[in-house]
């Protein structure tokens, strides 16, 4: 938990100055865009559909809810999910308070070129954080929390959809880190309070 | 634990016989009747009744509006009908009826499957929107040429609703009623919108209350009770898997359907 937090406050400034080193990876991934007519075809999939993404995630929340040796955890799982949902919420209002932060996608320094019919149009919220990986990555964390095997499963399978968000330009990279570290964050401190 | 699953898949319930067969009766009749009206014979009746309610069109933008979400909003059509699935799954007084409950309603979808397949077998038939001898007033917001390579009959969206609707009242009355009155008026808006004629909505109900009296029939049963033995002996598979396929139920597998076909156009 103090990692987590300390990690955020490192990476929080550093997202929003916009380095160099962040726009090289966005350069990086970004070469495979238009290549490969499947891989963006799969990635924008990820990216927007929810059958693909949100349900197997709340799927493996309700394994680890009906799990028999679980049972008597599951008011913890309870407040854990929610406290994941609730980050999207947290990001939300950061986004608000944080200054504007252009996406990959309507950045004129990265120049991206956009994978295959996306354009980049965008409604003008902020970048950072990604509440999408927020939410994924947290109920990959709460999992994980409560089932090792099952929770390295949807932690790997959390970080490739969000992964997809990245490389289809909605979000740097940084963006989808603070995200994760940021309902990391908050779930613990759910499980902290008295509920 | 064995008493529990051996009372899920305890040979075949006991349905009433003559009961249950004139229902799958009637229901094949009115596929058989709307499928005549709606390629052989179309009713005059019909296209007067369609444009009467046509004439709200554009009238109210909020009743357009309202329409519209109901109709393709599935946070409040499909996901409530399938919690109603899920509130008699979970009721102590229906505990012994949960095989019919999961057998039905995997009929009730299989019947949008159904349809969908009927579609494409049969002939080109326009959508109200798009035929040109009903002249209908598109309502705020939607756009005419909506599903036009789509086959009107019968409808797969009314299938799954008057199916779930159908399931829901076999198990509970009271609470079936609400879902009944609620599947029928997201039946209304799809033909208030244009995008089905009423024999479509029809045709599509009773092919599936047809699928689910078929899927009383005890080998259908059989498996229905296998499936829900997991739910007592592995609920930590049967549940998260249930929930995917709920999911697919109440969206009418949209998503799947537009990934499969988005894939195919790679591989073919």
């Amino acid at each position: 938990m103090a990692i987590a937090l300390v990690a955020f406050a490192i990476l929080a400034p550093l997202a929003l100055s916009g380095t160099t080193a962040e726009y090289a990876f966005m350069s990086f991934i970004n070469q495979s865009a238009q290549h490969n007519e499947l891989l963006d075809y799969l990635m924008n999939a990820f990216s927007y559909q929810k059958l693909i993404t949100g349900v197997p995630l709340l799927a493996g929340i309700c394994a680890i809810w009906c799990m028999p040796s679980l049972i008597a955890r599951r008011g913890d799982i309870l407040i854990c999910t929610l406290a994941a949902f609730l980050t999207s919420l947290v990001s939300r209002v950061m986004q608000i308070f944080i200054p504007d932060n252009p996406r990959p996608l309507q950045d004129e320094a990265l120049g991206m070129t956009p994978p295959f019919d996306i354009s980049p149009e965008f409604h003008d919220l902020t970048s950072f954080p990604s509440d999408h990986a927020a939410v994924f990555i947290g109920l990959g964390y709460v999992i994980w929390r409560f089932c090792r095997p099952l929770g390295v499963i949807a932690l790997m399978f959390a970080v490739l959809v969000s992964f997809s968000r990245a490389y289809m330009g909605f979000h740097f990279a940084t963006d989808i880190i603070a995200g994760g570290l940021l309902s990391v964050i908050v779930i613990e401190l759910a499980l902290l309070t008295p509920f | 634990m064995t008493s529990l699953s051996s009372r899920y898949d305890s040979g075949s319930p006991s349905f009433p016989i003559i009961r249950e067969s004139l229902v799958a009766l009637v229901a094949l009749a009115l596929v058989v009747l709307t499928t005549i009206i709606t390629f052989v014979m179309p009713l005059g009746m019909e296209d007067r009744i369609m444009l009467s309610i046509n004439q709200m069109a554009r009238d109210s933008a909020l009743f357009d509006y309202l329409m519209h979400i109901l109709s393709y909003q599935k946070l409040i059509s499909g996901v409530l009908l399938v919690a109603g699935l899920w509130a008699l799954w979970f009721m102590p007084s229906l505990l012994a009826r949960r095989t019919e409950l999961l057998t039905c309603s995997v009929a009730a979808f299989g019947s949008a499957a159904l349809s969908r397949i009927m579609q494409q077998l049969t002939p080109e038939h326009p959508r109200p929107l798009q035929d040109q001898a009903l002249n209908m007033t598109p309502p705020t917001g939607v756009d005419a040429q909506t599903l036009h390579d789509f086959s009107s009959f019968p409808s797969d969206h009314g299938a799954v609703f008057i199916g779930l609707a159908y399931v829901i009242w076999r198990l509970h009355r009271r609470l079936g009623l609400v879902a009944i009155a609620f599947a029928a008026l997201l039946c209304f808006t799809r033909i208030y919108l244009g995008y089905h004629f009423i024999t479509d909505i029809v045709g599509g109900g009773a092919l599936a209350i047809l699928t689910v009296q078929i899927a009383l029939l005890a080998p259908f049963q059989r498996i229905g009770g296998w499936l829900t033995g997991f739910s007592q002996t592995a609920p930590h598979w049967f549940y998260p898997l249930t929930f995917v396929a709920c999911y697919g139920i109440a969206t009418l597998a949209e998503e799947l359907r537009e990934i499969v076909g988005g894939l195919l156009r790679f591989i073919l």
